[in-house]
C-alpha cells in the first residue's frame, strides 16, 4: 500500500520520522518532488481567498499524488494541550483539504510527531489497513530514535565549525523563520545556498535549538503558542548568548499571520543590539531570485561594513 | 490612575458600568474614524490584522488624551488576540508611552477577569476595593451590555423596513441612553421594554419585500462599524434585514463556561452544527462561523455575509469551507476581505449584487414553490 507525503509545510521538520514511521508499518512511502516555479504557477490557486506561498504549494503536490498513491498523510498536530501547536491554516488544512481536493487522493490525518505516542486517531486510522497497536508503538519508537540521532546531526552542523573561504572574513548568519520556508526551495529563494556562496556560515533554528519547538517560549512574560514562532525567538535568543551572530535574517513569507507578530519582535530584539543588522525578506508568488540576491548582497555590504568597523576600534 | 481600553463595538458599556461600582477614571476610546486607522496603521507592523491596527490607533488615541493604564482583552490559542498585548506594548514603549498594562483573558472570565481584577486592585495600585462592589459591577455590566444587544437585535428586524429612513436608528440611540442611565436590573428592565415599545410604535412598511441575511466572520469586523464600513445599514438600505449572530455577551457567557445560555444556543451549538465540515475546532470563530452557515440555511435566512480581515488565519479556513457549505446546502454566501485600504464603494458593490441575487432566488423559488422563504419579525 501506498502512502503520500506531501514535499511542503511540515514536512520539513518532521519529514524524515513520518518516512520511517511508514516504512516500518511496511507502506510504500512515495514523497512528492520538490515543485518547481512553473509547476507551482501552473497548479496553485484551488484555494480561496489570500494565503501564505508554503500552503498554496500543496495544491501541487496534491495533484502530483493523484493516481500515484492510495492515500495522502496530512498530519493533524492541533492538540492544546499536545507539544505542538502549530498555525491554525496548517491545524484547520485536513478540513480544508477534504472539500477543497475532493478530486484529489484520499486524504488521512492524525497526530504524529515524534514527541509524543501516537494516540487513539492514529490507531483508529492504522487498524483498519492491518497494522496492530503494537506494530503502530513499535514504528514510533524506531522513528523517534532515528529522529532524535537526526537532531544531533542538524545541531552538530552548527557554523563555526569549518573555515570560510580564503580572503573572504567569517560571517555568520542567522536565518530564521517557519522550518518550511526555510527548507522548501520554493519558497527559500535559495537564500541559505546565495549565503553560503557568498562565503558565509548560515545557522538556523533547527541547527540551534531542534527540540525547541516541543518548548513554550515566552517573550517579556507573554507565552508564545506558535511551536514554530517560538523556536525562532528561542534560537535567535541562543545565538545571541552563545555566539553572536554578524548579522540576521527572517525569511517571511506574504500574509503569514505568525510572521506578522514575530517579524517586529526580531527586530525590535536586533535593534537593542549594537551593530547587528536585520533583514527581512518577504517571498510571495511573485518573488524572483534576483529580488533575494540583490537584497542578501546589500545585507553583506552592511555586515562586512560592521566587522570593519568593529575590527577598528 | 486614569484607564482606558480599546474600543470595542459596546464593550464600553460593559467597562463603565465596572469603573462606575469601582470608582474610577476611565479615558473612554473615541469612536473609531480613518484618523483612529491612519494612527494605528502608522504604529503597526505591515502584516497586522486591520483589528490590531484599528486597536493600536484606539489605544494610543486614548493615551494622548491622559489614560495611563490599559485594560486589553487577550486570550490563550492560536488566534492572534493571543499576542495582541505583546505586539501593543512593544509598539507603545517604541512610540515611547508607558504607562500600567492590564490583560483580560478571555478564555476563563472567572480565571482571567477576577484574578486580574484583583491584581489590579489589591497588588499593583494598592486600592482598596470589595468584593462586593467588583462583582455587582461586573454582573451589572453584563447586563446593561445584554439589554443594549437585545434592543440592537430589535432594532435590525426594522431597519430595512421602516418608512422614514433614522427613525429606527434614532429610536435605539435613545433607548440605549436610557438603558445606560439606569442603575438598577430592574430600572434597565423597564428602561428595554420602553424602548422595545417606542420601537414598535414606529411606522414600518411591511409589505416591503426584503431577504434575510446572516452576518458572521472575524468578530471585531463584525462588531464594530467602522470596520465593516457600516455593514448593517449598507444591507438595509438595500432592502436587506441584517441579522448578527455574533454578539459579545456570547464571548463573555462562553468565557464563563455559560456558552450554552448565548444566543441561539450560543457558540457551542455553532461549533455542533459546523461538525460535518469541520471536524476539529481549530480556535478564534473559524468552527463557529461554518455552523452559523448551517444554522443559517436550518432558519430559512436568505444569505449570509462573511467578513474576515486580510490574512486572518482563521477565516481563510472558515472561507474554504464556507465555500462547500454554500454549494451543498445551495446557500449563498458571500465573503468579504476587510482591509486599511477598503474603499466603500468596493463593499457597496458587491453587496448590491449580492442582495440582487438574493431578491431574484427568492422570486424564482416564489414562482417555483410558492414560498417567500423567511419569515417577517
Amino acid at each position: 500500500m501506498k502512502v503520500g507525503l506531501l514535499n511542503c509545510l511540515l514536512y520539513y521538520p518532521l519529514g524524515p520520522y513520518w518516512e520511517t514511521f511508514f516504512r516500518e508499518l511496511k507502506f510504500d512511502v512515495v514523497v512528492s518532488p520538490a515543485l518547481s516555479r512553473d509547476e507551482f504557477d501552473r497548479r496553485r490557486t484551488r484555494f480561496a481567498g489570500d494565503i501564505c506561498l508554503p500552503v498554496e504549494s500543496v495544491a501541487g503536490h496534491l495533484d502530483w499524488m493523484k493516481g500515484r498513491v492510495d492515500f495522502a498523510f496530512i498530519p493533524k498536530l492541533l492538540d492544546r494541550r499536545g507539544d505542538l501547536y502549530i498555525c491554525p491554516v496548517c491545524a484547520g488544512l485536513p478540513s480544508v483539504i477534504r472539500h477543497v481536493f475532493a478530486d484529489g487522493p484520499e486524504v488521512r490525518s492524525f497526530p504524529l510527531t515524534p514527541f509524543s505516542e501516537p494516540g487513539r486517531e492514529a490507531r483508529r486510522a492504522l487498524l483498519p489497513l492491518g497494522r496492530s497497536p503494537g506494530d503502530i508503538r513499535r514504528a514510533h519508537v524506531v522513528a523517534r530514535d532515528r529522529y532524535a540521532a537526526l537532531e544531533a546531526e542538524w545541531r552538530a552542523d552548527l557554523p563555526g565549525r569549518s573555515p570560510g573561504p580564503a580572503g573572504v572574513p567569517p560571517r555568520t548568519i542567522l536565518v530564521l523563520g517557519m522550518p518550511y520556508v526555510l527548507g522548501d526551495p520554493l519558497t527559500n529563494g535559495n537564500l541559505p545556498d546565495l549565503l553560503r556562496q557568498r562565503g558565509c556560515e548560515v545557522a538556523m533554528p533547527l541547527n540551534l535549538v531542534p527540540r525547541s519547538m516541543i518548548r513554550r517560549v515566552h517573550v517579556a512574560g507573554y507565552p508564545i503558542y506558535w511551536s514554530f514562532a517560538g523556536m525562532s525567538l528561542h534560537s535567535l535568543e541562543v545565538a545571541l548568548k552563545e555566539r553572536r551572530p554578524d548579522g540576521v535574517i527572517y525569511l517571511s513569507s506574504f500574509a503569514c499571520g505568525v510572521d506578522s507578530v514575530v517579524v517586529p519582535i526580531v527586530q525590535a530584539v536586533c535593534r537593542r543590539c549594537e551593530d547587528l543588522p536585520c533583514l527581512t525578506v518577504t517571498v510571495d508568488e511573485h518573488a524572483s531570485a534576483a529580488h533575494v540576491e540583490v537584497r542578501v548582497e546589500a545585507f553583506l555590504d552592511c555586515v562586512d561594513a560592521g566587522i570593519r568597523k568593529r575590527a577598528l576600534a | 490612575m486614569a484607564g482606558t481600553y480599546p474600543g470595542i463595538g459596546v464593550m464600553g458599556d460593559l467597562v463603565e458600568a465596572v469603573a462606575e461600582f469601582t470608582r474610577d477614571e476611565i479615558v473612554s476610546p473615541l469612536p473609531n474614524a480613518n484618523s483612529t486607522l491612519n494612527l494605528g496603521m502608522r504604529h503597526s507592523p505591515e502584516g497586522a490584522c486591520l483589528p490590531f491596527k484599528l486597536i493600536a490607533g484606539s489605544l494610543l488615541e486614548s493615551i494622548d488624551r491622559g489614560a495611563n493604564l490599559v485594560g486589553m482583552i487577550t486570550e490563550r490559542g492560536p488566534c492572534r488576540l493571543g499576542t495582541y498585548s505583546l505586539g501593543l506594548r512593544l509598539l507603545l514603549k517604541e512610540a515611547g508611552l508607558e504607562g500600567g498594562w492590564v490583560d483580560f483573558d478571555n478564555t476563563n472570565v472567572r480565571a482571567g477577569y477576577i484574578r486580574r481584577f484583583k491584581e489590579m486592585y489589591f497588588l499593583k495600585y494598592d486600592r482598596r476595593l470589595s468584593w462586593f462592589d467588583m462583582g455587582r459591577g461586573f454582573v451589572m455590566g453584563l447586563l446593561r451590555l445584554a439589554f443594549i444587544e437585545a434592543l440592537e437585535a430589535e432594532r435590525n428586524c426594522r431597519l430595512a423596513i421602516q418608512r422614514r429612513p433614522g427613525d429606527v436608528e434614532t429610536c435605539f440611540q435613545e433607548g440605549a441612553e436610557k438603558i445606560r442611565a439606569a442603575r438598577t436590573p430592574w430600572s434597565m428592565r423597564w428602561a428595554l421594554g420602553k424602548a422595545r415599545a417606542a420601537m414598535r410604535s414606529i411606522p414600518l412598511d411591511r409589505k416591503r419585500p426584503t431577504v434575510r441575511v446572516v452576518i458572521t466572520g472575524e468578530v471585531y469586523c463584525v462588531i464594530d462599524p467602522f470596520a465593516n464600513g457600516r455593514l448593517e445599514q449598507r444591507l438595509a438600505q438595500l432592502g436587506a434585514e441584517p441579522c448578527r449572530v455574533l454578539w459579545q455577551t456570547d464571548y463573555l457567557l462562553h468565557g464563563m463556561g455559560l456558552g450554552r445560555l448565548g444566543h441561539l444556543g450560543g457558540r457551542p451549538a455553532a461549533i455542533r452544527a459546523a461538525r460535518p465540515y469541520m471536524a476539529d475546532d481549530i480556535g478564534g470563530d473559524a468552527a463557529a462561523n461554518v455552523g452559523h452557515a448551517v444554522l443559517a440555511k436550518r432558519r430559512g435566512m436568505h444569505g449570509l455575509v462573511h467578513l474576515k480581515p486580510f490574512a486572518c488565519m482563521m477565516e481563510f479556513i472558515s472561507e474554504n469551507i464556507l465555500q462547500k457549505v454554500s454549494e451543498e446546502l445551495d446557500f449563498p454566501i458571500l465573503s468579504l476581505t476587510l482591509d486599511d485600504v477598503n474603499g466603500a464603494e468596493r463593499i457597496h458593490v458587491r453587496l448590491e449584487a449580492f442582495v440582487e441575487n438574493l431578491f431574484r432566488r427568492c422570486a424564482s423559488r416564489k414562482s417555483r414553490l410558492g414560498d417567500a422563504g423567511g419569515k417577517r419579525p
